[in-house]
């Protein structure tokens, strides 16, 4: 089977000016964990998600995880999501995005979701453009 | 690839009733059929072309859960979908059919929620990243509350700039400023009211001088409908009168015919028909449509067999 089989045609997503507020927005309303990152084009630039923004709210807290199991003060990460809210997405977006081509074999997509510990790999055409989104549970439902 | 823009979508359900009782202290009645369906005149025309296989991405904006309802639901339908999202509800409208006048609906729309500047602004950037790939945009429609009126006079004007070709359905005092944009084509709905370019239209020459009008401000063709199954097409050379030759058609629910007229001239022209072709063929699907209970007929031969009723005639000077 093949990506354009499987994958979800939403093109949502933020562009690399947007504010972190406007992004948090967009992720609670549509209910994604994460969003592709485009240009004025539509061109896929990165990706960004809920992990992204709990990581510069409190730079240490996936560490903190590892030896604790309680979030260490509720208003620190209240105070700094008030001061970052303004940052654009730029700043906090995964650069180094991985994308897959609608002709790729379901197996290769499985293969990099597993590997890299994804949830969602963004669709691109031939000009890199974003044509969809490949989840997880699209693989999960197609091998059903 | 074709965009259609629902700025003020709902989630339309339809009851056919056969009649409704004063019980008591309340009117009452039992619909002996129902249809829901996401709604809006655009995204119709996005349910409509993705019947007959022509990609296409459906925009707008939507909010809470009746908005995630309808972008479910579109996009099984294999609808590309680039909604902006806003805080409030998207509304629902409603349509009784009562049997025995299914031609004469009672339908309850709401005006729909209020658009904040941020979620116009957003929706304008995402508008202006989806020129960049598509060949049509479809506009169809009423506003919500905040749209600045002359909002498709812009829309249109943005696709222009790329030489997007644009299509504009929707009625009252948003005609006028989407024709002095200049689209390729514009249906005014005229179902709320026959006054079109402070025109009152109530014959033939009264269509052709509201056209007109339009086609003075640069909009290059106009369609008029005169009833389910009658349109004049004008454009700055040419008058065509289209009519079925049938009397009178079987209503069964008359919600989603003029969308799927819109829907079938978009289709007909992806495949390169002329337009008055591609007229004929969206009178056909609007016909068609209407003896169906669904919103849209999804069967080709009564859209075929509807086809060659339309007769599709130039009209002579006395109307130039």
């Amino acid at each position: 089977m093949k990506v354009k089989d499987i994958m979800t045609r939403d093109l949502t997503a933020v562009r690399e000016n947007q504010s972190l507020k406007a992004l948090i927005f967009l992720l609670e309303n549509s209910e994604l964990s994460g969003v592709p990152v485009i240009d004025e084009r539509g061109t896929v630039v990165g990706f960004v998600s809920e992990r992204d923004i709990i990581s510069a709210a409190l730079p240490n807290y996936f560490e903190m995880l590892r030896t604790a199991s309680y979030l260490p003060d509720i208003n620190q990460l209240s105070r700094r999501l008030e001061e970052i809210k303004g940052d654009p997405v730029s700043e906090y977006m995964s650069k180094d995005v991985i994308t897959v081509d609608e002709d790729e074999e379901d197996i290769h997509v499985a293969d990099l979701i597993i590997r890299n510990e994804l949830n969602r790999v963004p669709v691109v055409d031939e000009d890199g453009m974003l044509s969809g989104i490949v989840q997880r549970i699209d693989l999960l439902g197609a091998l059903l | 690839m074709i965009l259609t823009v629902t700025l003020n979508p709902a989630y339309d359900l339809i009851y056919w009733v056969k009649e409704i009782e004063q019980r008591g202290e309340t009117q009452l009645s039992r619909a002996y059929r129902t249809h829901s369906s996401a709604g809006g005149k655009g995204i119709n025309v996005s349910i409509y072309l993705s019947t007959v296989g022509v990609d296409n991405i459906a925009m707008g904006l939507i909010g809470g859960h009746t908005g995630r309802t309808i972008k479910r639901s579109i996009r099984e339908k294999g609808i590309i979908t680039n909604f902006t999202w806003i805080s409030e509800e998207t509304r629902n409208n409603v349509a009784i059919l009562k049997k025995g006048q299914q031609d004469n609906p009672i339908e309850v729309n709401s005006s729909g929620p209020e658009i904040s500047d941020r979620a116009l602004n957003q929706f304008m950037e995402q508008y202006e990243t989806m020129l960049h790939r598509v060949s049509c945009v479809v506009l169809s429609g009423s506003l919500p509350p905040g749209i600045p009126k002359d909002i498709y006079r812009k829309l249109v004007k943005k696709a222009k700039d790329r030489d997007i070709r644009t299509i504009v359905n929707t009625g009252g005092e948003h005609v006028a400023p989407a024709a002095k944009a200049g689209p390729f084509l514009i249906k005014p709905d005229i179902r709320e009211s026959k006054d079109v370019m402070g025109k009152e239209l109530t014959d033939s020459q009264s269509i052709i001088d509201a056209g007109k009008k339009m086609i003075d401000f640069g909009t290059k063709y106009v369609l008029l409908s005169h009833g389910l199954t009658g349109d004049i097409l004008i454009s700055k050379d040419e008058i065509w009168a289209l009519n079925a030759n049938r009397e009178e058609l079987t209503v069964k629910n008359r919600v989603g015919a003029g969308d799927s007229l819109v829907g079938g001239i978009v289709y007909q022209l992806t495949e390169d028909k002329p337009v008055r072709e591609a007229v004929r063929y969206g009178l056909a699907a609007g016909m068609a449509s209407v003896e169906v209970y669904e919103k849209f007929c999804r069967d080709a031969s009564l859209v075929q067999a509807q086809l060659e009723e339309i007769s599709l005639k130039e009209m002579g000077d006395e109307f130039q």
